[in-house]
């Protein structure tokens, strides 16, 4: 998902130079009483990786977790910048998310869905799967006009896929890495500060 | 036999047995949680490399955390305001963000000049060289201002600003809003034998090289070099026990891995009258 075309975070060049300062001193060890030894070996490689359930669809059935699929991508498409949601697993997320939720919650994500097909069938005499990618957008562009203030239940259920796939999306591998391009949680031996004249005058031309 | 108990070692406990073991006290400073390895904090994982993606679901505590750490994590009804609070070795010393400004004279003052709150029993100048004593204790990173709001102490280089600082410092600056360089109890250069920050942004997940002031980093080599200071750790204290003139006699604790009983007591509980 691109933004702002052109004045989006580092260049090339700045990329590379911050992560050419990443190199640890590993001699700086400190005495953390009581494992001095894991900090001295500290290393910024994941430290202990969770062992996470493979994918399941949770509470929903296939039809309604390909419709989240497809509406999360929608949502946050893949674009030339970065791939979109369904190849940031956010469908998978959901549906864990969901299952664990309180009964609320699943609640309305199953009539939410059930509305949205709803919606879709007395548009385009089809469930929203079926649709093509212009219909989808139709449908979509209408249940999300009062994002702000939502009232109806499709309101609410285009809110909470919406934060939902912000959250999925965003805490990912390809969100974090090839969208925002984030460059914390790392290790910098000095902190630059901010290098980008624009930021703090943007009168100056974009670097 | 010691010469005080101290319970609790979060960041007022853990410098009390500090500075009281260095004046000559034998201290014994009792623990309800146990201590934390730095494999027990998530430091440097990735959100996606955590349970539900590291999101924070409602009313849960963050998926990072260690299982009796999120365990000891209460959220009571507390009009939505959710603390964390950690059953650990170092207490929130150990995860916490590290700010650390000082009070305003002012803020002293506040039933006077607002009526709300009460007054202090103390003024600011009177605190002003304790805040200066445990500023160099623990390293602060911050920038002389002079404003009356936020006393200047004693700082560390400040940390240089960010992109979204230099984002929001403009918006500032057209309000006629000052934007001072945060003060917190970070290293900004090596200090008292701990390292300098990497800058890896993770400070609420624990810091796992110390230079985010912590109660067992900072506090507790210096306290055990004294020979002086004993740590109880994994015991929960229960109760205080008086004698029938209603003094401290000992403290009650339950042990939380024997799930048993004991009782501790330290020489100048006798000294202690029991507070009501």
């Amino acid at each position: 998902m691109s933004r702002n075309g052109s004045q989006r975070g580092l260049s090339r060049r700045q990329l590379l130079s911050i992560m050419a300062g990443t190199a640890y001193l590993s001699t700086q060890g400190p005495l953390l009483q009581a494992a001095p030894a894991a900090c001295t070996a500290h290393s910024h490689a994941m430290t202990k990786a969770a062992v996470l359930p493979p994918p399941s669809p949770g509470i929903f059935n296939q039809h309604q977790f390909d419709t989240i699929a497809t509406l999360a991508e929608i949502i946050i498409p893949a674009d030339d910048h970065s791939p979109g949601a369904k190849a940031a697993g956010v469908a998978p997320f959901i549906a864990e998310i969901v299952a664990v939720s309180e009964d609320t919650v699943q609640k309305l994500w199953l009539e939410g869905l059930k509305a949205l097909d709803g919606r879709s069938q007395k548009m385009f005499g089809k469930s929203f799967l079926d649709t093509n990618a212009e219909q989808q957008k139709q449908v979509v562009t209408l249940i999300s006009q009062h994002e702000e203030h939502p009232e109806t239940l499709e309101d609410q259920f285009f809110k909470a896929a919406k934060l939902a796939t912000i959250d999925g999306y965003y805490n990912s591998a390809i969100g974090i890495h090839q969208d925002l391009q984030y460059q914390g949680n790392t290790v910098l031996a000095e902190f630059p500060g901010c290098v980008h004249e624009i930021h703090a005058d943007p009168s100056k031309p974009a670097q | 036999m010691f010469d005080v108990c101290v319970i609790g070692s979060g960041p007022a406990g853990g410098i009390l047995s500090k500075e009281l073991a260095e004046a000559g006290a034998k201290v014994v400073l009792v623990e309800a949680g146990r201590t934390m390895l730095p494999d027990d904090f998530e430091y440097h994982a990735w959100p996606y490399e955590l349970p539900y993606r590291g999101t924070r679901r409602p009313g849960s505590p963050p998926a990072a955390y260690p299982k009796e750490v999120t365990g000891a994590i209460r959220y009571e009804d507390c009009d939505d305001i959710q603390v964390d609070r950690i059953r650990a070795v170092g207490g929130r010393s150990i995860h916490w963000n590290a700010a650390c400004l000082r009070f305003a004279e002012r803020d002293f003052r506040e039933r006077s000049l607002e009526g709300v709150e009460e007054d202090w029993p103390l003024s600011y100048q009177e605190l002003a060289p304790h805040y200066s004593y445990v500023e160099k204790m623990i390293g602060v990173t911050g920038s002389r201002e002079n404003l009356d709001i936020l006393p200047d102490g004693e700082f560390l280089p400040p940390l240089k600003p960010r992109c979204s600082d230099e984002i929001v410092q403009r918006a500032c600056q057209r309000m006629g809003i000052r934007m001072i360089p945060t003060r917190k109890a970070l290293l900004t250069v090596p200090y008292d034998d701990r390292p300098a920050c990497h800058y890896c942004g993770r400070c609420m997940r624990g810091c796992d090289v110390g230079a985010i002031f912590s109660v067992p980093v900072a506090m507790f080599p210096k306290a055990m070099k004294t020979g002086n200071f004993t740590l109880l750790e994994n015991k929960i204290a229960r109760e205080l026990l008086v004698d029938r003139e209603g003094k401290i006699k000992s403290v009650s604790l339950i042990d939380t891995v024997t799930r048993r009983e004991e009782e501790l007591s330290a020489s100048l509980f006798g000294d202690m009258l029991r507070s009501s």
